[in-house]
């Protein structure tokens, strides 16, 4: 079985999310959520981020578990917590069919205060089934809550019948929504709305805790799950709810990065504000935050999962995992000495003289001084030296190296290019970048996103199943991560292929990852770990604007919090690295170092597919700056006679 | 068409197809040509109904579905059911091929997600056991589409087994491992989450559909049920005769993922004609 099958928290009952939670080291997951806070609080973070599994950790469901359905102890946590998911409500349904938005709006709000109070009352039934001692109350709560409706003197007695009366409204509305397409009625002539909006959703609450003794000081927690599925007007409609908010209701809404779609309300259309009116609180930036603190959760999340599949381990993961081995593969290299071709190519095409000797100098047993060597070599082309002298002092050097020497120069260099140098290497040998493998940088690639590794993980217990490899007595060749890393990546890809106003994000995406990747494999560089870049005034751009928020919100590209000054304007520009996995894919770097400075122009040439040949003649021209012999178009070298 | 005998025949034309003047020339002075702008299925059948069935409720119906579109089909047949029509025969032209095989387009420009106009149920708060019952064909980007929206259900697949042609149902489980991630944790053919039925036969469909939520019904109470007809035409029609006999005013729903446009000419040749009658 493969422990790692599931990685979405739907696919869990409540029991299995119990049995498999794992709590976030150092701060808890409850510290950063605090249930019982008033101030209501918008949980965003990207699709697999953990906000359904954190949230239903909250929902009384869960409550009840962990309490052993005692009633004393589900108090003790000062609050109950009510779990909506926003899908289940069906959005969709209330719009279009000849209504005008006004009606649809005020239909919704009643279909939304009866949703919500259904799953409150259902919560409340629970809890004086499991305490019988309450139910005597049971006949006042009724009559207080039917006095909410305008019109209905009902007879209802216990909550049960006060839930049948609920879902007898609720129905009323789908009824009469279904029968607009079937019999030409229109909705206001069929739907009564018999409160007031977030009446029910506040007032119920309220009548029940001032009710019932044992609730008093208790908290209602309404926690929305996929906010993302309501549209603009019904999210409009709940962020006045937000705004309105009357104790003892709290609210924590879940949705996607982009899940936001408005901030209005209906007061005037006023907008709440973060801060005052309700807590940001971004899942993605806590973990990216929390590097030591997140690579702890991933490794207790795995630890657990194996464990529960009955594969004994050590606690210490990261020893299953093969890292680059790169004396071997150095080895391997040492044998092809591809780079040295590709050198001695490009020397000769530029009619660069000597060249036999310049390669002898550069020769050495160690392949990473050698491809240094080289790198040394194209930076002497472009600063016009004298290839033999450098050759020789080069030789020199190398010498010295070997036998144990510091070289000052070698060491300023590989300091920041040692990563890229070693890549190169690999790349021109034609070998895979292994520098991806081992557990932490897994943990690095998946920048926040605990699905992201587990799905990695998941695909590295199949393929480990497929080469008939025991997790547990071998370790996970580099191959196999590769591979799990690959399926991923075509995963995480998907939600790329929408299109939308002249716009395919997959394209974009594409793009500027090969773009990045021909600056990190050229002669000389223009900066080392290439995977991140910089753009100023992007928000003067409506079009590229657009592309770069649904990179974002989508976690395609990472937004680095604090951006960078511009040393001539001081403009502080935006700065996005690119996603770990996309790198991985790419052959970019998964660290963040070198950042590539882009303008308005050059990005709208990366991002639009519809600029396809400007964007051929840009990189050719910009890869002239960085690769041998490092000319502007249509200049002639006098190095090379 | 031209061999079919009938008082009347009716052409609809429409929108998402894109045809040109040009191409519907030839239709123009032969039949009766029925143009729309409008996507939305009850815009285009109620006044149809109105106009032309309802005064008809006594003549022989048939309903050519190959060319139709699924939300039509199934939108179609509800009417049929609400307004008491007693029979409809349903034509089906079997292709040999689809163009390019597994990797045929089908439908352009996903724009929403919604339900069947007439097909929405009442639904239930408790969505701890929501199923989503897709049947699926190619097009699998609306079947990731329709499971992106439909995140937190529990998915079953149905698969058109025997298919239409005998490569057909192994170009259908190849694009099914491609939505694997967002529709199962994992994807096994002989899988409970499975539903191998016919791919051109609506009667078996709507049978293996009932058993299928009776027994899931016996193990755990299905708190809400969603479908999503995106196979073979005669799978839709199955999937709607499921629904206008067992599911009406209960909660489910039949909902479907909406496109701007579609693929005009996307299979080669006809192997079959099926004529399917249904007495409602």
């Amino acid at each position: 079985m493969n422990p790692f099958d599931v990685t979405k928290a739907v696919d869990y009952s409540d029991q299995e999310l119990f049995y498999n939670w794992v709590d976030f080291p150092k701060h808890s997951f409850q510290n950063f959520i605090r249930p019982t806070l008033e101030m209501p609080m918008l949980i965003v973070g990207s699709k697999g981020s953990g906000k359904t599994h954190i949230m239903k950790h909250f929902s009384y469901s869960m409550q009840k578990i962990r309490s052993n359905n005692t009633f004393d102890n589900i108090l003790k946590e000062g609050y109950i917590g009510v779990y909506l998911r926003c899908s289940g409500l069906n959005g969709y349904r209330f719009l279009g069919r000849n209504e005008t938005e006004e009606t649809w709006n005020s239909v919704f709000a009643y279909y939304l205060d009866l949703w919500l109070s259904q799953l409150f009352l259902d919560v409340i039934d629970n809890i004086f089934v499991i305490n019988k001692g309450l139910q005597k109350l049971e006949g006042i709560v009724c009559e207080k809550v039917l006095n909410l409706f305008s019109t209905s003197k009902e007879k209802i007695i216990d909550i049960r019948g006060l839930i049948d009366f609920l879902k007898l409204q609720q129905k009323n509305i789908d009824h009469a929504i279904n029968n607009i397409s079937l019999s030409s009625k229109n909705l206001s002539q069929s739907v009564e709305i018999l409160s007031n909006p977030g009446d029910l959703i506040f007032e119920i609450p309220n009548i029940i805790t001032s009710t019932v003794p044992e609730l008093t000081n208790i908290k209602i927690l309404f926690l929305l799950d996929e906010y993302e599925n309501f549209s603009s007007g019904q999210q409009k409609y709940f962020n006045t709810l937000i705004r309105e908010r009357r104790n003892p209701v709290c609210f924590k809404i879940g949705a996607r990065r982009y899940g936001l779609k408005t901030t209005e309300t209906l007061s005037a259309d006023e907008h709440i504000k973060a801060g005052s009116e309700y807590e940001l609180f971004d899942l993605d930036n806590i973990f990216r935050e929390n590097y030591v603190e997140y690579r702890e959760f991933l490794r207790n999340i795995s630890i657990k999962r194996i464990a529960n599949s009955q594969i004994r381990i050590s606690t210490d993961i990261s020893k299953y995992f093969n890292q680059s081995n790169l004396d071997s593969d150095f080895e391997i290299i040492k044998g092809k000495r591809l780079h040295i071709d590709k050198f001695i190519t490009k020397l000769k095409k530029y009619k660069v003289k000597n060249v036999n000797e310049i390669v002898k100098n550069v020769g050495c047993e160690n392949v990473l001084i050698e491809r240094l060597n080289i790198y040394i070599i194209y930076r002497s082309i472009k600063k016009g030296e004298n290839l033999i002298e450098i050759s020789s002092l080069l030789k020199e050097c190398s010498q010295q190296y070997i036998s144990g020497h510091n070289v000052k120069m070698y060491d300023v260099i590989l300091d920041k290019f040692k990563q890229d140098l070693i890549d190169a290497l690999y790349r021109e040998n034609g070998l895979k970048l292994t520098s991806y493998c081992g557990f932490d940088n897994l943990v690095k690639i998946s920048n926040g996103i605990p699905r992201h590794f587990l799905m990695i993980m998941k695909h590295i217990f199949r393929w480990n199943t497929f080469y008939e490899n025991d997790f547990a007595s071998n370790t996970v060749s580099t191959e196999i991560q590769l591979l799990a890393i690959k399926d991923t990546v075509l995963w995480f890809m998907e939600d790329a292929n929408k299109t939308d106003e002249n716009t395919n994000y997959r394209y974009s995406i594409e793009s500027i990852c090969n773009f990045l990747r021909e600056l990190r494999f050229s002669d000389l560089p223009p900066e080392c770990s290439i995977s991140t870049f910089e753009i100023r005034n992007v928000d003067f751009n409506p079009g590229l604007k657009r592309i770069i928020t649904f990179l974002e919100q989508y976690s395609y590209i990472i937004k680095e919090d604090y951006g960078r000054r511009d040393k001539n304007s001081n403009v502080r520009n935006d700065m996005y690295q690119i996603n770990g996995l996309l790198a991985c894919w790419w052959e970019l770097s998964i660290s963040r170092r070198g950042i590539v400075k882009l303008s308005s122009d050059k990005l709208e040439n990366i991002f639009y597919y519809n600029r396809a040949e400007e964007l051929k003649i840009m990189m050719a021209k910009e890869l002239l700056k960085y690769n041998v012999p490092f000319r502007k178009e249509n200049t002639v070298l006098e190095l090379f006679d | 068409m031209d061999n079919i005998e009938a008082d009347e025949k009716h052409i609809f034309i429409l929108p998402e197809y894109n045809f040109g003047c040009a191409e519907l020339a030839g239709l123009e002075n032969k039949y009766n040509l029925f143009k729309f702008l409008t996507f939305d299925e009850s815009e285009i059948f109620l006044p149809y109904f109105k106009d032309y069935i309802i005064p008809n409720i006594d003549k022989k119906i048939a309903f050519d579905i190959t060319g139709f579109l699924r939300h039509h089909i199934v939108y179609f047949i509800r009417l049929c059911k609400q307004i008491g029509i007693n029979k409809v025969d349903f034509l089906y032209s079997e292709p040999i091929a689809y163009k390019n095989k597994e990797n045929t387009k089908f439908s352009k420009d996903f724009q929403y997600v919604r339900e069947i106009m007439g097909c929405g149920g009442s639904h239930s708060v408790d969505v701890s056991n929501d199923y989503l019952i897709i049947g699926s064909g190619y097009d699998y980007n609306m079947v990731l589409n329709i499971a992106k929206e439909k995140k937190k259900t529990k998915k079953v697949q149905i698969l058109g087994f025997p298919s239409l042609q005998a490569d057909m149902f192994q170009q259908n489980v190849l694009k099914a491992y491609q939505a694997e991630e967002e529709i199962y944790p994992k994807i096994e053919l002989d899988s409970k989450d499975v539903i191998l039925a016919p791919a051109n036969d609506p009667f078996v469909t709507a049978s293996l559909l009932s058993k299928f939520v009776k027994k899931a019904n016996e193990v755990s109470p299905i708190t809400n049920l969603y479908l999503c007809p995106l196979s073979t035409k005669s799978q839709t029609l199955g999937m709607a005769l499921y629904y206008i006999f067992e599911c009406i005013d209960r909660s489910v729903s039949i909902i479907f993922p909406f496109c701007s446009g579609y693929e005009k000419e996307t299979s080669e040749g006809i192997s079959r004609f099926w004529l399917y009658t249904v007495e409602f």
